[in-house]
């Protein structure tokens, strides 16, 4: 007992007037500290739902994002006109031969070029004569 | 080595915060819950504020710097949880010094009482006494803490606390004088 309650309390109740037991007490400390351990194992992984969260929609934006940049740039290759095999008559892309493509035409061709169509032809006919007997 | 530097010596490794928290609550949890219920008198109001003290304090475990000693940080939590629980139980006019009478009625019925008549008139006349003071005396008296334990606990000074707690057994034995029949 407290000396300094000696003479001023010792004649004052002590006890509670409360029926709660020992072990009752006990077991309520028990579960307060189990449903405290409990809830902060709740709380943390509240916490870690939405950053995984938040890690699927950014991977999932950012892959939406690649497959759009890929399928855009595959179109457009898709649709890209050819320059490669224009038709030869095609107004669409004029295609005539330039001052400068006829000046780097083959000398042969230089000169068929000259001839007219019955010219051709005769060239074109072997001469009975000059095929060779094997 | 005694028991509360057992338990700081575990609460250094993080990896074992929990059990620390464990040990804690089976050393202090008894004298927890009867501090907080002399504070709010009824049972159910000092479950759930040793349930909030519980939480408080598991929380707080990170932050624990060994700034005050273990039973003192404790009782601290639990005070603060036992008056806000006061405070929601008063009207929003009402002083939390005006709540004896309402504490009082909250006292086991005489017949389901284990105590006699003194016992009651006792805590009736406790319960006059202004929170604060309240709080004081009980740390005092039952929990048997040194005033200076007490000051930090309270955050009054150990003069203030050895004047208001003359000054309150004085109340009490007037209240019972005047009420015994």
């Amino acid at each position: 007992m407290n000396p300094d309650n000696h003479n001023t309390t010792s004649n004052l109740p002590k006890s509670l007037p409360y029926k709660e037991s020992d072990s009752y007490i006990d077991s309520l400390v028990n579960r307060c500290t189990e449903q405290a351990l409990a809830r902060r194992a709740m709380a943390e992984r509240s916490r870690q739902r939405p950053q995984i969260l938040r890690r699927r929609i950014v991977g999932g934006v950012a892959a939406a994002a690649v497959a759009g940049i890929v399928g855009t740039v595959a179109w457009h290759e898709a649709h890209r006109p050819s320059v490669t095999h224009p038709a030869p008559d095609s107004t669409h892309l004029a295609w005539q031969a330039m001052p400068e493509q006829v000046a780097e035409q083959d000398p042969i061709d230089a000169l068929l070029n000259t001839l007219s169509a019955d010219e051709l032809l005769q060239i074109d006919e072997p001469c009975p004569d000059e095929i060779p007997e094997y | 080595m005694n028991q509360d530097t057992h338990i700081t010596q575990i609460l250094a490794d993080p990896a074992r915060r929990d059990e620390a928290f464990r040990l804690l609550m089976q050393r202090y949890g008894r004298s927890l819950y009867w501090h907080i219920r002399r504070i709010v008198v009824d049972h159910d109001d000092a479950e759930d504020a040793l349930q909030d003290t519980a939480v408080s304090v598991l929380a707080g475990l990170d932050n624990y710097r060994g700034d005050s000693e273990l039973g003192t940080w404790l009782y601290r939590i639990a005070t603060n949880q036992a008056l806000l629980m006061l405070k929601r139980r008063k009207r929003w006019y009402q002083r939390l010094d005006d709540l004896g009478p309402a504490l009082a009625d909250r006292l086991p019925a005489a017949d389901d009482l284990n105590a006699d008549q003194a016992e009651r008139l006792f805590q009736n006349a406790l319960l006059e006494l202004p929170t604060q003071q309240r709080i004081a005396f009980n740390l005092r008296y039952y929990d048997e803490l040194p005033y200076e334990q007490i000051a930090t606990i309270t955050g009054k000074s150990v003069s203030t606390l050895k004047t208001n707690y003359h000054y309150a057994v004085t109340r009490i034995k007037n209240y019972i004088k005047q009420h015994a029949s």
